[in-house]
């Protein structure tokens, strides 16, 4: 076991680090020019978006702004702008062009409102899918297996962002049952983080539950039909036993999988919900920073990304085993 | 200068730049309680005087009725770029900067008699003392003035500060004016770029700084209105990295806790001295800025004016569709923006020669039609006029009519037949749009049908992001003939306008107009008496569109805020077309 | 039918004279699954009993409604979607229509069953002794955990499971098939059921383990008691563990009588294939078998007549088209009282010697 976990751990840094040349093979070979976008747009002159190019060594060669960039990840470095150098201490990701902070300096700080998000949204979506979906699984074919899997579906075709959005307003703007989202640090109010966070937990909880809910309604179904539960029945236990432990024991196992990974995901940053609900994450960050070509912002959060999505793949794989006895990891 | 202030619902993609307008006369309505006039119509002419007071009283005179005390909300869609007060160049950070933390030589304040914006005195004693021909400039420094850390603000640091002002390499996003006329601007890198160098034009004598100039500046006060101008104690700011965090205010209001490019907060600087300040009160508590903020949500959650949202304001444009509302509630803030809109024809090229043809052009653009196509609100934020300057600016000349239509409407039957006439029937114009914003696309599709009913032959060329589009119109070699963009004026004065849009070295001039008598009238005007200026400029207005007719004006842009039910003193200041915050304070 | 029911009760209750009913009684039990396609006939007028320290072996090919009709006596179909007329009596106890707290106090502990995929069979993410236990405490639940758990050992070692008491923490992909066969057995046991039914418990396993395990469940109900239903399309297991033998066919009985009845004295065309397809150990390899032609009937439309109809060689025997028309009844043939058939060839042993090449069945 520790063997593998310790291959999977190099492949994964290997990912990341494909990923990460990728990320830059693409923003410097792709069609933008950092410098204009740096300049002011009111006295950008060419030779100004010259200045700044060289500045920041974007007409060097890729391979020697991947080195530069991939030595500030382990050591550190400064960059210069071409007014003060800025230090970026280990691990530097890159200096936002927008800001002029580091970028592990925003992410950290951004990091807690997307973790706080995606753990609430869990705490609703992945039990009350379950729920909803075992029980449609129990009682499938009646109307109300009927109504769960139409709710979902209707639910599941509306396009997030509206669904967000109309929360937004009618339950904060025109009800006022809720007080706006915003992130506090629980560190500081433990209230306020929860009541900020709560509308936004509850609508990325009901959305994502619907997905759960059909998956697990699948699995649950499938599990049902299997010969040991047949078994468990002809040796008498209850249905209430039956179908927890012996049916949902192994229909929730690749639900849980699925969860890890959308797990990680999550924590990427859920874009729509930081955005709409004006939560201050990285998703939001990420998206701004697109909207404003800050590259290094951008990078920083494509590999966060990768990373939390290749982590979560080794865990899951792990945590199967564990789950499951008949899986052996080699 | 540039501005793109966001128009329409979901773009993110705002980016205000600053303006600075002219102080005149503008009916900056609005409602501290009545129903709002969203027809706003732009009182003409000069108004009194220059829109300068240089004896104004301290302290600023209480409003009657406003008690201390609130917390207000500022949300925006745009973001908060730097806040460095050397850099801050945009309207939103620069309004916000200069009204409210950093204090400059001079100061505008809000004359609600005469509706206009005047120019009045803040860390100097005076508006300053030229010398004959505007080459030298100095100003007194008041006594007594604190940072937020209780130390003394001295002329050093105001030397420093002008300085600092200089580095467009350390802060490349700020106004350039000190480099454009300060002696050795050219030559001078600022302090941190070139920390041994210094520009020999600033001298500092007890309380007294002398500034001389490489070229007659008349609108030196203007300047010194800046953030840019303000004092900068040298050993607190050696990092401006650290500086831009946290700058120190002179100010009635400190930096809190600040997320750079997304939220402020300013907290009271018990430092500020109320008895110096001639234009600024500061009754609520404290402003929490918030961007990035959906333009769909701001726009419902004020309407709804529930709880929190009645301290709630912003500096957005409302939302056209939410205009009826807004204009119900009483808490709708209309008034002028001291920017217009110009088609710039690529005056170098041969198609463009011919003056009838460029009149064609003019009455081919499809106004309202684009307008409405960009979600403008006619009238409100977009306002159709004929003369470069927009109403407000002391120096605009009575309105003329090149073109005949009001500016307001196209004349695709004339076009035609002036194209006929000139021989130059299926001319081709090719312009810029961005494929990824809808309504840039939208007014695209508006233009060419005008364009093709008049006899041109339009071809849009596509670019995929507005930065590629600013490249591209800075870009003298780019494959276009017509330009566009926003002009607006950093300060209340044809100076503002004339030299920077068809001056030799116009940072503005996209068209590449080059006339010799207009750029020997402009050196003229520049040395001119100060109190004749404003005619001549109104004058050089008029001369340059009728004789010359090298732009086509796509109308004046307009402010609609809206705000909290519990805010008042919310007025339009048309220096930027942003809040009056000097005189907003909270009644519950 | 009332006659030959009267005579089936006669049949059995000749054979232990003084007893009540015999432990489990099927009456004329018919289980219908409505489908999108139709109303599917898995089960028609089955009738069979089966007495305690007796073995009733069913055969039949796939289809022929044999797993059905016993999952029925257990209750495990979903009454929500099955049609089931007719009796099943266990132990007295009215199953049909029963609800379902008394039924699972029937299940594992009155009537137990084993299946055919072990591997399937059994929970994979549980150690087997722990389902093993978990059958115990079902229905003992007063007893400990730790009486559970000696019980389970104790039953893996009955069922010749070496080194049971480490063996309980395995999991069953952990076992050999054999091994997990008898794991299931031991779990079937474990409560001392008075009926034990074995769905195709050999089908399986290779050959010798086969054998064990048919030792084994031999052992088992000489010490238990139990009455044995054996499932099986094998008639190898048949003739090693039956002591009665129904044949089915397309949801019905086709032919009861005793193991050697059957085995050496067919009375029914279907059985005649059955026996028939059977290669044996000494007869000429190059030989061609005979299966029964055609292949098992619709239940959802099944034929008309006799279900057999359509495969059957030897219509010729019967006069006009009554294969055809009308299904012939469950009765005892002419010469026979104490078996029964449903065909409507009269005199089916003159059939079996003229017709057929003599085997040793």
């Amino acid at each position: 076991m520790l063997g593998y976990i310790i291959r999977r751990l190099i492949s994964a840094v290997l990912v990341v680090i494909i990923t990460s040349m990728l990320v830059f093979a693409l923003f410097f070979y792709g069609p933008s020019n950092p410098g204009q976008a740096l300049c002011s747009s009111n006295r950008c002159t060419p030779e100004r978006v010259e200045n700044i190019n060289k500045a920041l060594g974007f007409n060097d060669p890729v391979t020697t702004q991947y080195a530069e960039w991939a030595k500030g990840v382990f050591a550190g470095r400064t960059v210069d702008f071409g007014g003060a150098p800025i230090d970026c201490p280990a691990p530097c990701f890159g200096v936002s062009y927008q800001d002029r902070v580091p970028v592990t300096e925003t992410l950290s700080e951004r990091f807690p409102a997307t973790l706080s998000l995606a753990i609430g949204g869990s705490f609703i979506f992945l039990p009350l899918g379950l729920v909803l979906g075992v029980l449609a699984a129990r009682k499938r074919g009646t109307s109300i297996d009927r109504g769960l899997v139409g709710s979902s579906l209707i639910l599941s075709s509306i396009p997030y962002y509206l669904v967000g959005l109309m929360a937004y307003l009618y339950i904060v703007v025109f009800w006022g049952l809720l007080p706006s989202s915003d992130y506090n640090p629980i560190t500081e109010n433990p209230w306020k983080w929860f009541t900020g966070l709560l509308l936004p937990w509850i609508i990325l909880g009901i959305y994502n539950s619907t997905a759960y809910a059909r998956f697990s309604r699948g699995s649950m179904l499938e599990s049902l039909g299997e010969d040991y539960v047949r078994t468990a029945r002809a040796k008498g236990l209850t249905e209430r036993r039956i179908v927890v432990k012996h049916a949902l024991r192994a229909a929730i196992v690749p639900v849980l999988t699925i969860f890890g990974l959308d797990f990680a995901g999550l924590l990427a940053g859920t874009v729509f919900t930081e955005y709409i609900f004006s939560i201050n994450g990285i998703g939001r960050t990420a998206l701004l920073a697109i909207n404003n070509q800050d590259f290094p912002i951008i990078a920083a959060t494509v590999l966060v990304a990768a990373a939390f999505v290749v982590l979560a793949n080794l865990v899951v794989d792990i945590l199967y085993s564990v789950v499951d006895p008949r899986v052996r990891l080699t | 200068m540039y501005w793109k202030r966001p128009m329409a619902a979901v773009s993110v993609l705002a980016l205000t730049a600053l303006a600075a307008c002219g102080g005149g006369d503008d009916d900056g309505e609005t409602s501290t309680g009545g129903p709002s006039d969203s027809e706003t119509s732009f009182i003409e002419g000069g108004g009194s005087g220059q829109g300068q007071n240089a004896d104004a009283p301290v302290p600023v005179p209480e409003i009657e009725g406003a008690v201390a005390g609130g917390d207000i909300d500022v949300v925006s869609i745009s973001g908060l770029t730097t806040m460095h007060p050397s850099e801050a160049y945009y309207v939103n950070t620069a309004s916000i900067l200069s009204n409210l933390v950093v204090r400059s030589l001079t100061q505008y304040i809000y004359d609600a008699e005469a509706k206009q914006m005047v120019l009045v005195p803040d860390l100097a004693t005076d508006l300053g003392t030229p010398n004959d021909d505007f080459t030298e400039w100095t100003f007194t420094l008041r006594d007594g003035i604190k940072y937020e850390d209780g130390s003394p603000v001295t002329a050093e640091d105001m030397k420093f500060g002008i300085l600092a002002s200089f580095d467009r390499d350390t802060f490349p996003d700020g106004a350039a004016y000190s480099n454009d006329y300060f002696l050795n601007g050219d030559k001078y890198k600022g302090p941190y770029s070139d920390p041994q160098g210094d520009c020999d034009c600033v001298t500092v004598s007890g309380n007294d700084i002398t500034i001389k100039m490489a070229a007659p500046f008349p609108d030196m006060p203007y300047w010194g209105a800046f953030p840019a101008i303000s004092p900068i104690p040298e050993a607190k700011a050696k990092d401006p990295n650290a500086y831009a965090r946290h700058p120190l205010a002179t100010g009635p209001y400190k930096f809190g806790d600040y997320k750079p490019g997304d939220t402020l907060e300013l907290v009271r600087n018990d430092q500020w001295d109320q008895s110096t300040d001639a234009a600024r009160h500061a009754y609520p508590d404290s402003y929490n800025m918030d961007s990035n903020t959906p333009s769909a949500t701001i726009d419902q959650t004020i309407l709804a004016d529930q709880g929190d949202a009645q301290t709630m304001m912003t500096y957005d444009n409302v939302l056209a569709p939410d205009l009826a509302k807004a204009k119900q509630s009483g808490n709708l803030v209309t008034g002028g923006v001291p920017c217009t809109a110009f088609w710039y024809p690529d005056l170098r090229k041969p198609e463009w020669k011919d003056i009838n043809v460029r009149k064609a052009l003019g009455l081919s653009y499809s106004y309202a039609d684009s307008w409405l196509a960009a979600g403008e609100i006619i009238g409100v934020t977009r306002i159709p006029g004929t003369t470069i300057q927009p109403p407000g600016i002391p120096s605009r000349p009575e309105e003329y009519d090149v073109l005949g239509n009001g500016g307001e409407r196209p004349d695709t039957e004339q076009a035609k037949q002036l194209l006929t006439d000139a021989d130059a029937l299926g001319t081709e114009v090719s312009f810029y749009y961005v494929t990824s914003d809808p309504l840039s696309v939208d007014a695209k599709n508006a233009n060419v049908k005008t364009l093709t009913e008049a006899g041109f032959e339009p071809k849009p060329v596509a670019v995929a992001d507005s930065t590629a589009a600013a490249e591209m119109r800075a870009d003298p070699n780019a494959p276009l003939n017509l330009r566009s963009g926003g002009w607006c004026s950093d300060w209340p004065s044809g100076a503002s306008w004339m030299p920077p849009l068809f001056g030799p070295t116009g940072g503005a001039n996209y068209s590449y107009f080059d006339e010799k008598a207009v750029n020997t009238q402009i050196k003229e005007i520049q040395t001119a008496p100060i109190d004749e200026q404003a005619d001549l400029w109104a004058a050089l207005d008029e001369e340059i569109m009728t004789k010359y007719y090298p732009v086509v004006n796509l109308g004046y842009y307009g402010a609609a805020m809206l705000h909290g039910s519990a805010i008042q003193g919310f007025l339009n200041d048309d220096v930027f077309g942003m809040p009056t915050w000097k005189d907003i304070h909270v009644q519950e | 039918m009332t006659s030959s029911t009267q005579r089936r009760e006669d049949i059995s209750a000749s054979r232990v004279p003084g007893r009540e009913e015999p432990y489990l009684v099927v009456e004329d039990l018919s289980v219908k699954f409505p489908t999108a396609d139709g109303l599917v006939q898995a089960v028609s007028d089955l009738s069979y009993t089966v007495e305690q320290g007796k073995t009733l072996g069913i055969v039949g090919e796939s289809g022929s409604g044999k797993s059905v009709s016993s999952m029925a006596v257990l209750g495990l179909h979903d009454m929500r979607r099955t049609y089931m007329d007719g009796s099943i009596r266990v132990g007295g106890t009215e199953v049909v229509g029963l609800d379902e707290s008394k039924l699972r106090r029937l299940r594992g502990a009155d009537v137990a069953m084993i299946f055919q995929d072990a591997l399937a069979a059994l929970h994979p993410f549980y150690k087997v002794g722990s389902q093993l236990s978990e059958a115990y405490l079902a229905h003992h639940p007063s007893a400990s955990r730790r009486d559970a758990r000696a019980k389970a050992i104790e039953m893996l070692d009955r069922v010749g499971i070496p080194q049971p008491d480490r063996r309980i923490y395995d999991y069953s992909h952990q076992f050999s098939g054999g091994m997990r066969q008898r794991a299931m057995i031991a779990m079937a046991l474990v409560n001392d059921p008075k009926l034990l039914i074995a769905d195709e418990p050999t089908t399986a396993l290779d050959v010798t383990v086969q054998a064990q395990i048919l030792d084994l469940l031999q052992d088992l109900q000489r010490d238990f008691g139990s009455a044995v239903i054996i499932i099986t399309h094998d008639l190898g297991v048949v003739a090693e563990m039956a002591d009665d033998v129904l044949v089915m066919y397309g949801g019905r009985a086709v032919e009861y009588g005793t193991c050697k009845q059957i085995l050496s004295q067919p009375m029914m065309p279907y059985t005649w294939g059955l026996l028939e397809s059977v290669p044996e150990l000494d007869s000429d390899p190059t030989q061609r078998l005979l299966p029964i032609a055609g292949t098992p009937p619709s239940l959802l439309s099944p034929p008309s007549g006799c279900p057999f109809h359509p495969r059957c060689r030897f219509r010729d025997h019967v006069p006009g088209d009554l294969c055809v028309t009308q299904l012939p009844d469950l009765e005892p043939p002419l010469d026979s009282p104490d078996r029964l058939k449903r065909c409507h060839i009269k005199d089916t042993a003159a059939v079996l010697k003229t017709d057929l090449v003599p085997s040793e069945a």
